[in-house]
């Protein structure tokens, strides 16, 4: 179900704080980040949201999976958290249609930037599909000669 | 070896957490899934890992094409170094399962004893998926051993009936259950279908 208008994004944010924040304040602005990437992603015009989804590793303190896959304000959350947390090591894949790349990634960074700062943090962002860019990947395999996946690209992209 | 595929956020993680737990509880089966996110860093299977499942994770690609040689590898470094008694495979929401039922031919260990395939139809979104994806959507319904209509707490009686009647139509004979994997509601009876030898 790649077609030419599918777009995945993948991004790191990492964030250092001078402080343990409290795990519901994590948990809000995780929902908070989610919700409006897909509203945002909705309004530039995407045709089909697939899936926003994000997970936060804290290790022993837990963990957090939040999804949302409309613009309806609804996201779901999976997992929590216990204690302080003082860095925050966050996954995010974008999956939807009709949009550029760039265009997601821009929304997608500036929004990561937006309901991820607290006072006094450090912030690292990381473009995961560049990253692994720059590794050997697979090359395509096909079965009886056909490509399944016809309309598929590879999971590169132009840089934006 | 049971396929769980299914649209972008139809459920099928959600659904995989309960039932696979359901199967180790009624059957002792050791159970192994292959999980294969879209993203370069995979976070489905991370979350089943948290809930204690036994994971391999393919990122990075889709195993359906540009994994499909990974996916024979990862199958045969299961069955020779773990033995399990039913690998589930979780592709992309965007696979076609039949197309990993083609590859599964060239795959160069024993051969295994079965490949099903359940696909997840979100009720919810049926319409809208339904009109941007006909064609792949249909493909997946097709050929599948088995249909879970999900997330049936989120539509009513009529909508719910809509979305069955549009699936029988692309294939009348295998078996329907409408689920919520979310609130548990006929996971019982899908399990049953899904172990059913």
């Amino acid at each position: 179900m790649i077609t030419s208008d599918f777009v995945a994004y993948a991004l790191r944010v990492g964030v250092k704080v001078p402080a343990p924040l409290p795990p519901s304040l994590v948990k809000e602005r995780l929902v908070e980040l989610m919700k409006s990437i897909a509203a945002e992603c909705d309004k530039a015009g995407s045709t089909l949201i697939g899936h926003i989804k994000c997970m936060l590793d804290a290790g022993e303190k837990g963990f957090l999976a939040v999804s949302t896959i409309d613009a309806s304000g609804h996201a779901t959350v999976r997992g929590e958290l216990r204690g302080g947390i003082d860095e925050l090591n966050v996954i995010v894949n974008a999956l939807l249609y009709g949009l550029d790349r760039c265009k997601v990634q821009e929304i997608v960074d500036s929004l990561a930037r937006k309901h991820l700062s607290f006072e006094g943090g450090e912030m690292e962002l990381e473009d995961l599909d560049e990253a692994h860019s720059h590794e050997p990947s697979s090359a395509p395999v096909l079965f009886d000669g056909i490509d399944h996946c016809h309309e598929h690209d590879d999971g590169r992209h132009d840089h934006c | 070896m049971l396929i769980v595929a299914g649209f972008l956020g139809s459920g099928k993680t959600t659904l995989v957490l309960s039932a696979i737990s359901r199967i180790i509880e009624r059957t002792g089966k050791k159970v192994v899934i292959i999980v294969n996110d879209f993203g370069t860093v995979g976070i489905d299977g991370k979350v089943m890992e948290k809930y204690g499942l036994k994971v391999a994770e393919m990122a990075s690609g889709c195993i359906c094409c540009t994994l499909g040689g990974d996916l024979l590898t990862t199958i045969q470094d299961i069955e020779d170094n773990i033995k399990p008694d039913l690998i589930v495979i979780e592709p992309t929401g965007l696979a076609d399962p039949s197309a990993i039922v083609d590859a599964m031919q060239h795959y160069p260990g024993k051969p295994l004893e079965r490949i099903r395939s359940a696909v997840i139809i979100d009720a919810a979104r049926f319409p809208s998926i339904y009109k941007a994806l006909n064609r792949p959507l249909t493909n997946q319904v097709k050929n599948a051993d088995l249909v879970l209509i999900n997330k049936i707490d989120a539509v009513t009686p009529d909508a719910l009936s809509m979305v069955e009647a549009e699936l029988r139509t692309m294939n009348a004979d295998v078996p329907m259950i409408a689920v919520s994997a979310l609130n548990d509601t006929n996971i019982d009876e899908a399990v049953d279908v899904m172990v059913a030898s």
